[in-house]
């Protein structure tokens, strides 16, 4: 019973106008999408590299305490952070600390053509979504209007087994675009002899594949649930557009601005008034004015983290944000890499100080190759798992309440 | 009169509907948080951009004399209404002494936390041009094929009433009601704007709002005539709706994505790698080996004791102006090159109307590419401005090809296997330099950005013309049964 339901919900997706346009543009945009990723992660990378060799052949003495970071291949599919952070940290200028921690080095035409990130992730957050709603939208409250499902409901059909059947065949459905996408920007990364992947970046998309057909999911359950709930298709899709307007593009906004008034971070002009009034340049004391520096960055960044902290939990709201969370984390490009990251940077900023106070007290520094080397291991899977699963979980959820509240409405539905 | 009677009769029925309550309370929470972003978020633009200009006004002399300027961009208190990447494009141009100028993203503007989390900018561009186009699409689907659907098309056609006034009726109310929620954000978020007198707006940037509310019209008009034409093309609302929707997606995410990858491959840039070695190329070929090799042959040997005669300074001179004239003739290569894709990447995505609507907004609010490359000429006739000062005071701007090079004072070439300094000349003029020439930017008055955005305006009057007639054409053979 159950798999002709499906089936006939399948192909009634399948043979619709709306299946085959969505999909091409789906498939139009990925193409694009992991095009202009693939490019830019390939320049980045060559640059990196030819950083690491201008620094071990000591081409640019002024280069000897810079660390440099690896970009992450997974921002092809997942861009997150891993762009926006530069690629480059002075660790010997001290008050270069202070302006943000970066050497901000994008690569210069992302500034001409602005560095909104149109990743998979994105295409999938977006279109996909609404690729979800425009198939579910109809499943109860059209069937309704057509008056089929008053016939279907006439055969002893029970309620549950319809709308399980809806719900896989729509699933199924959206699986196709989904499945195409990814293997699209697969095939087209493979075919790029710079980049790789590893064995591990296959886990770690596969994983986001997963994420994404959860996120999905959500969506396709949260439109039946409208669909449960109103008489007329029409207006089943009016409210999902809406929703979907609210959840994908006002919420988060609005939790960033929240964020910022519950959270206020030191104005720079604050941060230059306290550097002089605490004697960055008065007391003279090399030690005392560092130990004072170090508290204020720490007060800075201790609440510039606090409030993405609260930033991130409001956004929490919208599935679109957990599903960007879930899969940054995935692709090592979210806030946590990040903090990994600045721990080996902190690691070797005290490198570089013992460095200094050898050198200052006449010491003798055998390699300093060996001494100001700098590397930084990426995130395991474990740990990137470890991270993304509490948004996991909560898109799991989003799913069982969806379609709980679906079952629901749909038990006591007026056909 | 009639076509009166029926359009006030669409506008009641359009305003008593569900949609429309949705439409308004969307559209103020939107222009609400527009405002309560933007304002705080300009203040700190401003603040940044006055610290930053104040000291590099004031120690201008001394930065020339460690190889740049600078030249600051003022942030735009429009920006609530276009961003058009302000925040992404530097805000600060450093111009070395060979000219070369780029952008110097250690004095960013604005937003310091880059740890949060980025989701799309929601300014009023954003707002017309994805939201209330889709609200036009939502109010006009069934316009037409709606009315089929329920019978009542055959009804009032019975009547004798021409089409045309049914199609001219339901395009008014549709815009009247669209037109309602727009008026009330618009006020909203200028409300929000002044509130407390963070952002002072002139007459000359009220002007553009206007202008630039003008223009959504235009471009909203656009959209509503586009519902109709695919509603009069189809016997189904649902059907009409999906294939809108489409169409929406493809003027609103495709083309805008499309557009950038086909002029990277119509229009290639070597890409900064690239550059980046053909720099080092210049910069080894003239600062090690022709500098070498021009010393000796004015006879100096790096066994000599003696100190650098003269002539060989002069000779080394030429040799740094040369170096810095062919670094600086390369960037502006690179430059132009970007520059040109760019222009490509808008042109491409002109076949979007709500691209052309960007750029129209972009140009009437004096922000976007074409505000930067200003930004960019401005910066270009400061450097030379400098350059005729310094002369007037009787020295030479020395072209160094890298910042470091002036900060060093010399250059360590190999010399028959011996290492040698080689001292760079530093010919500023040690005098009093306050009445040194200050960057400005030229004034941009409303009459300039219209002229620029006449093209595209252009493109959107044609684009409700087409539309126009081919909804007429499509309505008048439309089967009512």
């Amino acid at each position: 019973m159950l798999s002709s339901i499906i089936n006939k919900e399948l192909l009634g997706h399948l043979i619709s106008a709306k299946f085959a346009i969505l999909t091409v543009f789906c498939l139009i945009l990925v193409f694009t999408s992991v095009y202009v990723s693939t490019r830019d992660y390939r320049l980045r990378l060559e640059e990196y590299r030819n950083s690491i060799s201008l620094k071990q052949q000591k081409a640019r003495p002024w280069d000897m305490w810079k660390a440099f970071r690896e970009p992450e291949a997974m921002s092809i599919f997942s861009q997150g952070m891993d762009k926006r952070l530069g690629n480059m940290v002075d660790v010997d200028s001290f008050s270069l600390r202070l302006s943000g921690y970066l050497g901000w080095q994008e690569s210069r035409s992302s500034h001409v053509f602005g560095s909104s990130a149109m990743d998979l992730t994105f295409i999938v957050r977006m279109l996909l979504s609404l690729f979800a709603i425009f198939l579910a939208y109809d499943v109860v409250s059209g069937e309704k209007e057509a008056g089929t499902l008053k016939l279907t409901l006439s055969h002893s059909v029970p309620r549950n087994t319809l709308l399980l059947g809806k719900f896989l065949g729509g699933v199924i459905c959206l699986l196709i675009p989904l499945a195409m996408s990814f293997i699209i920007g697969l095939l087209m990364v493979q075919t790029e002899p710079l980049v790789s992947l590893g064995r591990e970046g296959y886990v770690r998309l596969g994983l986001i594949l997963l994420v994404s057909i959860l996120y999905l999911t959500a969506f396709f359950a949260l439109g039946m649930l409208v669909s449960c709930r109103t008489r007329n298709s029409a207006t089943t899709l009016l409210i999902l557009l809406i929703l979907w307007i609210c959840l994908l593009v006002i919420v988060p906004n609005a939790s960033i601005a929240l964020a910022k008034k519950l959270v206020s971070i030191p104005s720079r002009e604050e941060i230059d008034r306290r550097l002089d009034a605490d004697g960055y340049h008065s007391t003279g004391d090399y030690d005392e004015d560092r130990r004072r520096i170090i508290v204020l960055e720490a007060e800075l960044f201790n609440g510039m983290y606090r409030q993405t902290d609260i930033a991130r939990w409001i956004s929490r709201q919208s599935p679109g944000a957990i599903y960007s969370y879930a899969t940054d984390a995935l692709a090592r490009t979210d806030i946590n890499s990040y903090h990994r990251f600045m721990r080996f940077i902190r690691d070797y900023s005290r490198r570089y100080e013992e460095f200094m106070s050898k050198v200052m007290n006449g010491e003798e520094v055998p390699n300093v190759e060996e001494y100001n080397a700098f590397s930084a291991t990426p995130e395991s899977l474990g740990d990137s798992l470890n991270a993304a699963l509490p948004d996991i979980c909560l898109l799991v959820l989003l799913n069982v309440l969806f379609f709980m509240g679906a079952y629901l409405s749909f038990l006591r539905y007026e056909v | 009169v009639i076509l009166l009677h029926i359009t006030k009769r669409e506008l009641i029925s359009n305003l008593q509907s569900l949609r429309f309550a949705f439409i308004l309370i969307i559209t103020i929470a939107l222009f609400t948080m527009n405002g309560l972003i933007f304002s705080g978020t300009y203040e700190e633009k401003l603040s940044d951009y006055s610290r930053n200009a104040a000291d590099h006004r004031e120690s201008r002399a001394r930065d020339l004399a460690f190889g740049a300027l600078y030249a600051d961009k003022r942030p735009n208190p429009l920006s609530f209404c276009v961003e058009g990447g302000e925040s992404e494009l530097p805000a600060v141009l450093s111009i070395e002494t060979n000219g070369v100028i780029k952008p110097d993203l250690s004095f960013a503007l604005g937003e310091r936390n880059f740890t949060l989390p980025r989701f799309e900018e929601i300014d009023w561009a954003f707002i017309v041009k994805i939201l209330f186009s889709l609200f036009a699409i939502i109010l006009t689907y069934d316009a037409i094929s709606g009315e089929k659907e329920r019978g009542t098309l055959a009804l009032m056609l019975s009547n004798s009433i021409q089409r045309i006034s049914i199609l001219g009726a339901k395009y008014l109310a549709a815009l009247i009601t669209i037109l309602i929620p727009l008026l009330a954000g618009v006020l909203l978020g200028l409300l929000l704007c002044f509130r407390g007198g963070l952002v002072a707006l002139d007459g000359q940037s009220l002007g553009r709002i206007g202008v630039f509310a003008l223009m959504s019209i235009a471009y909203i008009s656009l959209m509503i005539l586009l519902g109709l034409f695919i509603s009069s093309l189809t016997q189904r609302s649902s059907i009409s709706l999906l294939l809108l929707l489409s169409i929406w997606v493809f003027f609103v995410i495709v083309i805008p994505g499309l557009s950038s990858v086909l002029a990277e491959q119509f229009s290639r840039v070597p890409g900064e790698f690239e550059f980046g070695k053909q720099r080092e190329q210049i910069m080894y070929f003239w600062g090690k080996q022709e500098l070498g090799k021009r010393i000796k042959a004015k006879g100096y040997h790096p066994t000599d004791q003696n100190e650098p005669s003269e002539e060989m300074e002069r000779e080394a001179l030429r040799v740094i102006n040369e170096m810095g004239e062919q670094v600086f003739r390369l960037t502006e290569e690179y430059e132009r090159s970007i520059q040109a894709q760019a222009l490509m990447a808008a042109n491409l995505g002109r076949i979007s109307p709500s691209e052309v609507f960007q750029h129209t907004g972009e140009a009437i609010t004096d922000q976007g590419l074409s505000r930067q490359w200003r930004f960019r000429r401005a910066a270009e006739s400061y450097y030379r401005e400098w350059r005729s000062y310094i002369q007037e005071k009787g020295g030479t701007l020395v072209k160094y090809p890298d910042r470091g090079y002036s900060q060093l004072g010399f250059q360590r070439i190999e010399l028959d296997g011996k290492m040698v300094n080689v001292p760079i000349p530093f010919l500023l003029p040690r005098v009093d330099m306050s009445d040194a020439p200050i960057f400005s930017e030229p004034e941009v008055t409303i009459v300039s950005g219209l002229k620029e955005g006449v093209v595209d305006t252009f493109i959107i009057f044609l684009w409700n013309l087409v539309l126009l007639l081919m909804a007429h054409a499509v309505f008048m053979k439309y089967d009512v049964r």
